[in-house]
C-alpha cells in the first residue's frame, strides 16, 4: 500500500467513522475527545517530569552514597571498618543499572509507562522497595477526606455568603465582608496555619497536630470524635484560605448577573425576587464556579502540603515532598500523575456538568 | 458594629499570640550579657555525665512517648544501611557484638566476649568471638524462640555483606590493604554454634572496630535469598509487612506502623540485658513514636507534655530553661566532639583561577585560620554555649594529646604577616591584593538549611573585610553542594559538617587519605598531590597497622601536627547540647555527656 493508500485507509477506517459518530452523539464524542486529550497531556507531563528529574543534580544513588559518606559511625558499639570508602564507583554504577537509572530519561519513562499501562503496576519506591501503590494507598484516603471536607465547606459557605451579600451590595455589611474576603484571599496560608497552631498551643483548646494519636481500628468511635477535634483548626485554615477567593467570585458573578437586562425583564414581568435570585441569577453563577472547582480541588491537594507538614497530617503531600527530595522517581511520577489526572478529570467533569446546568452549552449543536 | 468588633476580636485573638518577641539586641548588649547568660543557663540546667556508675534497679511500667521526623523506608536491615531513619527503627530489634567505652578507652563485651590472638611472626591476627548463651530471636505474641548462633553472624558476613551482588556498604570493609599494596580479605570461620573467628591477613591496631556489627536473623534472609535471590532479600520486611512478623533479638518488638502517623514498640521480655532483679531493660512497657515532620510542632508537643524528651534548638532554650514550675529537668553536656569546618578548594581542575593559586598555599590557609574569630562566633551565634575546636582528635581518642593543638588561632595581625609572606598585601585603599595586583576575593558556600551557618558566614565575611578581603556568601541547597563537591568541583570555599568524631584515630580514612572520596579539597587523587598528603597517607597506614601504643603514638602525633599545620580543614566550634526530660521519670539512671550522649536505657517511671 502506498502513502496515498495509507491516508485513504485512515480516512475511511478512522476519521470518517469518528466524524459520523461525532454527528450522532456529539456529547459522547466530546467526552471521548477530552479523555483522549487527557491521556496525551498526561503522557507529555510524565515525559516532562522525567526530563526535569534528569536535569536536577544527582539521583537517588547519589543520595544513598551521600548518606553513607556523611554518616561515619561514632558511637560506642558502632562499627567502622578500616576501609571507609563506602560505595565504590563500580558499586554505584551497578546500583544505577539495577534501578535502570543508567538509561536515558525517555527510555526510563517508556519502561515505566509500559509497566503501568500493560501490567497495572506503579512499581516500587527506589529506596524502600515498597510498592508505590501501597505507599499512596496508605495516605490517599486521608488526603481525600481532608480535601473533600474543605471543598464542601468552602463551596457551601461561599455560595451562601456570596449570594447573601450580593443582595446587600453597597451596605456596610457588604463592605465589611468584601474587605475580609480580600484579606483572607491575600493572607499567606502558611502564616494562617502557624497562627492557628499557636492559638491551639496557647489556649489549649485544640491539639497542635491534625490527626488522632491512635489508629481508627483501636477505637473507631473515639477516633471519629478525636479526628473532628484534631482536624478543626487545619480545616479552618484551609477553609479561611479558600473561601475568600470563591466568595468574591460568587458575589461578583451574582452582581454581574443581577445587572443584566434579562433580570430587569424578569422583575418587570413580576417574577418574585426569590425566583429571580435562585432560578435565574444564581444558576448562572454556577458556570464559573464549576470551571474553577476542578482547579480548586487540585489546589487543595497541592496546597495541603504545608498543612500536612505543620500539623503532622498523614496525607499524600508529605509523601510526595520526601520523594522529590530523595529523587525517588517512581514515587514522584505516580504522585504527580495522580494529581494531574485529578485536575484533568475534574476539568472534563466540569465541562460535562456545564453542559448539564447551562442550557446555552450543548456540544455539537451550534 | 458589634459584628465588626467580633470579627476584629477574632482576628486579634489569632494574631496576638504570635506577636510577642524579644527586642533586638546590639552586639555590645550581646557581649555584655553573654557571660552572665551562660552562667545562668548552666546553673539552671543539670550536668550529669556518666562516669561508669552502676544503674539502680527500676520497675517495669509506663509508656515512653517520642517523635521522629520521617517515616521509615523499610524494616529491612540491608535497606537500613542506606537510610539513617530506617536504621534507627531497625536497630531497636537488633543488637551489636562489642561495646567501646570512651571513658576508659577500652573495648568491652556486649553480645559477645572476645579474644585477640596475634601471631607476630606470621604477621597475622585472629579475633575469636563467643556469643552469649541467652540470646534469642523471638516473635511478638508468640512463644516461638530461636537461639542466636554463629551462623547468624557468618551468614550475614559472607552471604550478604560479602556478596557484591547486594552492593552493601560494608563489602569493602572486609578487605585490608597489605604491605605490598594488594588487597586481602578478612575471613570468618565457624568454630561452633557460639564461637567464630575473624582471620585477619595482617596485624591491625583495631580489629574489633573492623569486625563489630549487627546480628541479623539468618532464617528469614536465607530463605528469601534461596527463593528469590537478591530481589527476595531486598524486598523482605518492607513497610507493607505486618511488623509483628519481624523477629527481634533486641530490646523491642515493633508491633505497629501506621504510615505518616506512628510506630509502636513493645518491650521484649526475652532481651538478655537484665538488672540485678532479673528484669530485662528497658523498663517501660511500650514506646509510641509519632511521626512529626515539623520541629516547631515537636516543640509544641513537648510543651504540652505529650513527649518525654526534647532537644531544644538555640531559639527554644531560653523559654525551656526559664519556665517556672517546669515538669521537666534540663540537662546540658560539654561541647560536641566534632565540629563544622571551613575548607578551600585545591582541585587542579580550577588551576587557572587566582583562588587556586591562593588556596594551595599553606600560608594562605593558615592566615584564614588566623582570621577565624571563634570567640565571636561562640559569643554571637551560640550565646557563649560552645567551645572552640582546636585539636584534631577529641579527648576520648587514645591518641589525643592536649599539647598538640592549632597554632593559627585568631590574630588579624598574624594573618597579615602570613599573607605578606606570600606577597599578599593591602593597597592604599585597604584592599588586600596578591603579587599580580588581583584583589583577594572568593566565594564561601554554605547550606541553605542552616540559619546558624548563615550567621557564622556573616561573621567570617565581616572579619575578613576588616583586613581588605572580600567574601561572597553563596547559599546553596545541600544536593547542589554535594554535586559541586563530587562532580563539578566548581566551588571555592565552603563550610561543611561531617558526622563522626574520630574517637578512633583510624576513622576518617575517606577524609584524610589522599584517595578518599571525602578528601574534599581534592578528592580521589591518583597519587598524593603534595608531600604532606603523601606523608599523611603513610602515617595513617602505619598508625592503623601498629599495635604497640608507644610506636603508634609517634605516628598519630605527627599525623595530627601536620593536619593542624596545613589547615586543609579549619574547624570552627563545638556547641554544647541540651535536652529536657519529663520529671515523671526517675532520674537516677539518667546521664548526659558528649561521650555517650543521652543515657536513658535504664530509665524507669517514678512510683
Amino acid at each position: 500500500m502506498n502513502l496515498l493508500g495509507v491516508f485513504r485507509w485512515i480516512g475511511e477506517r478512522i476519521v470518517k467513522p469518528f466524524y459520523l459518530f461525532k454527528q450522532k452523539a456529539p456529547l459522547v464524542s466530546y467526552i471521548l475527545n477530552r479523555f483522549i486529550t487527557m491521556a496525551v497531556m498526561l503522557f507529555i507531563l510524565g515525559l516532562a517530569v522525567f526530563g526535569l528529574m534528569e536535569l536536577a543534580p544527582g539521583d537517588i544513588v547519589d543520595q544513598i552514597m551521600m548518606q553513607q559518606l556523611f554518616s561515619e559511625t561514632q558511637s560506642r558499639g558502632g562499627s567502622a571498618g578500616l576501609n571507609q570508602q563506602a560505595m565504590s564507583m563500580e558499586q554505584l554504577e551497578a546500583r544505577r543499572a539495577s534501578l535502570g537509572l543508567d538509561q536515558p530519561f525517555y527510555i526510563q519513562y517508556f519502561r515505566w509507562l509500559e509497566r503501568v499501562v500493560f501490567h497495572g503496576d506503579l512499581g516500587q519506591s527506589l529506596i524502600s522497595r515498597a510498592p508505590v501503590s501501597f505507599l499512596i494507598a496508605s495516605r490517599l484516603p486521608n488526603s481525600i477526606l481532608l480535601n473533600l471536607i474543605s471543598l464542601v465547606l468552602i463551596t457551601f459557605f461561599s455560595f451562601f455568603l456570596g449570594v447573601y451579600f450580593s443582595t446587600k451590595a453597597g451596605t456596610h455589611a457588604d463592605l465589611a465582608i468584601s474587605f475580609f474576603a480580600l484579606v483572607l484571599h491575600a493572607f499567606p496560608g502558611m502564616l494562617m496555619l502557624i497562627l492557628l497552631q499557636l492559638f491551639a498551643s496557647v489556649t489549649g483548646l485544640f491539639p497542635v497536630t491534625a490527626y488522632p494519636p491512635f489508629p481508627f481500628a483501636s477505637n473507631p468511635g473515639g477516633f471519629v470524635f478525636s479526628y473532628a477535634h484534631h482536624i478543626f483548626l487545619p480545616l479552618l485554615a484551609s477553609f479561611l484560605g479558600g473561601i475568600g477567593g470563591t466568595l468574591r467570585m460568587i458575589r461578583a458573578t451574582m452582581l454581574d448577573q443581577l445587572g443584566q437586562p434579562y433580570i430587569a425583564s424578569l422583575r418587570a414581568r413580576g417574577i418574585g425576587e426569590w425566583r429571580v435570585y435562585f432560578n435565574h441569577a444564581f444558576r448562572n453563577t454556577l458556570n464559573p464556579y464549576i470551571t474553577g472547582s476542578a482547579n480548586l480541588l487540585a489546589g487543595l491537594f497541592s496546597g495541603s502540603l504545608i498543612l500536612e507538614i505543620i500539623f503532622a497530617y498523614p496525607g499524600i503531600g508529605r509523601l510526595m515532598y520526601e520523594a522529590v527530595l530523595q529523587e525517588d522517581i517512581n514515587l514522584v511520577l505516580a504522585n504527580i500523575m495522580f494529581v494531574s489526572f485529578l485536575v484533568l478529570l475534574g476539568m472534563v467533569l466540569a465541562d460535562i456538568l456545564l453542559a448539564v446546568v447551562d442550557p446555552r452549552i450543548r456540544y455539537g449543536r451550534e | 458594629m458589634k459584628k465588626y468588633i467580633s470579627l476584629i476580636g477574632l482576628l486579634a485573638l489569632l494574631t496576638i499570640p504570635s506577636c510577642s518577641r524579644n527586642d533586638e539586641l546590639s552586639l555590645e548588649d550581646i557581649n555584655a550579657l553573654t557571660p552572665a547568660g551562660v552562667k545562668e543557663i548552666l546553673e539552671k540546667t543539670v550536668s550529669k555525665p556518666w562516669r561508669g556508675e552502676d544503674f539502680v534497679p527500676g520497675r517495669v511500667a509506663g509508656t515512653w512517648n517520642s517523635v521522629m521526623d520521617q517515616d521509615p523506608k523499610s524494616f529491612n536491615i540491608l535497606i537500613a544501611q542506606q537510610d539513617a531513619v530506617t536504621a534507627g527503627v531497625v536497630t531497636a530489634m537488633q543488637d551489636y557484638l562489642v561495646d567501646y567505652d570512651p571513658l576508659t578507652r577500652e573495648w568491652k563485651p556486649h553480645c559477645v566476649s572476645f579474644e585477640i590472638i596475634t601471631d607476630e611472626a606470621a604477621d597475622k591476627l585472629d579475633v575469636i568471638y563467643t556469643l552469649r548463651d541467652d540470646m534469642y530471636w523471638s516473635y511478638y505474641g508468640s512463644d516461638r524462640k530461636i537461639k542466636v548462633t554463629s551462623d547468624d553472624v557468618i551468614f550475614w558476613y559472607n552471604e550478604i555483606d560479602g556478596d557484591p551482588a547486594f552492593q552493601s556498604s560494608r563489602y569493602y570493609q572486609q578487605f585490608l590493604t597489605m604491605a605490598d599494596g594488594s588487597e586481602a580479605h578478612i575471613d570468618i570461620e565457624k568454630i561452633d554454634d557460639r564461637r567464630f573467628t575473624f582471620h585477619f591477613p595482617r596485624i591491625v591496631a583495631e580489629p574489633l572496630l573492623a569486625t563489630n556489627g549487627e546480628i541479623a536473623p539468618r532464617a528469614d534472609y536465607q530463605e528469601a535469598k534461596r527463593e528469590r535471590g537478591v530481589q527476595g532479600v531486598m524486598d523482605l520486611f518492607g513497610v507493607n509487612t505486618d511488623p509483628k512478623n519481624i523477629p527481634s533479638m533486641g530490646k523491642w518488638f515493633l508491633t505497629e506502623y501506621t504510615a505518616g502517623q506512628r510506630l509502636v514498640y513493645k518491650r521484649n521480655p526475652n532481651y538478655w540485658d537484665r538488672d540485678t532483679n532479673g528484669n530485662a531493660i528497658p523498663y517501660y512497657e511500650e514506646e509510641i513514636v509519632r511521626i512529626i515532620p515539623d520541629e516547631n510542632t515537636q516543640f509544641l508537643l513537648f510543651k504540652e507534655g505529650e513527649t518525654e524528651t526534647y532537644t531544644p534548638r538555640p531559639e527554644d532554650l531560653d523559654e525551656l530553661v526559664n519556665k517556672a514550675n517546669a515538669d521537666y529537668t534540663m540537662y546540658h553536656n560539654e561541647g560536641a566532639l566534632s565540629a563544622s569546618f571551613w575548607t578551600f578548594n585545591q582541585n587542579p581542575q580550577n588551576k587557572d583561577s587566582p583562588q587556586y593559586e591562593w588556596f594551595t598555599k599553606k600560608e594562605f590557609r593558615q592566615a584564614m585560620s588566623r582570621l577565624l574569630n571563634r570567640d565571636r562566633i561562640i559569643s554571637q551565634v551560640y550565646r557563649g554555649l560552645a567551645l572552640p575546636k582546636l585539636s584534631l582528635f577529641p579527648e576520648p581518642n587514645r591518641y589525643y594529646d592536649p599539647a598538640i593543638t592549632l597554632q593559627y588561632t585568631y590574630s588579624p595581625e598574624g594573618a597579615e604577616t602570613l599573607l605578606a609572606s606570600i606577597g599578599i598585601k593591602r593597597d592604599s585603599a585597604g584592599i588586600m591584593r596578591d603579587e599580580k595586583n588581583r584583589a583577594i576575593e572568593f566565594n564561601l558556600t554554605i547550606r541553605s538549611e542552616s540559619t546558624i551557618m548563615n550567621d557564622i558566614a556573616s561573621i567570617i565575611t565581616d572579619e575578613l573585610s576588616r583586613v581588605g578581603i572580600k567574601i561572597n556568601i553563596r547559599v546553596l541547597d545541600f544536593q547542589k553542594i554535594v554535586e559541586q563537591m563530587f562532580n563539578t568541583f566548581d566551588w571555592e570555599s565552603m563550610i561543611m559538617g561531617l558526622s563522626g568524631s574520630q574517637m578512633f584515630p583510624s576513622q576518617g580514612s575517606n577524609v584524610w587519605a589522599s584517595e578518599g572520596n571525602l578528601h574534599m579539597w581534592y578528592p580521589q587523587q591518583e597519587s598524593p598531590a603534595t608531600d604532606w598528603e603523601a606523608r599523611i597517607d603513610y602515617l595513617y597506614n602505619e598508625g592503623a597497622f601498629t599495635v604497640d601504643p608507644v610506636q603508634a603514638k609517634v605516628y598519630w602525633d605527627e599525623f595530627q601536627r601536620i593536619l593542624l599545620e596545613q589547615c586543609p580543614l579549619i574547624y570552627l566550634v563545638r556547641p554544647r547540647s541540651f535536652t529536657a526530660l519529663r520529671n515523671r521519670w526517675d532520674q537516677s539512671n539518667v546521664y548526659f555527656d558528649n561521650l555517650n550522649g543521652f543515657e536513658v536505657t535504664h530509665i524507669f517511671l517514678k512510683p
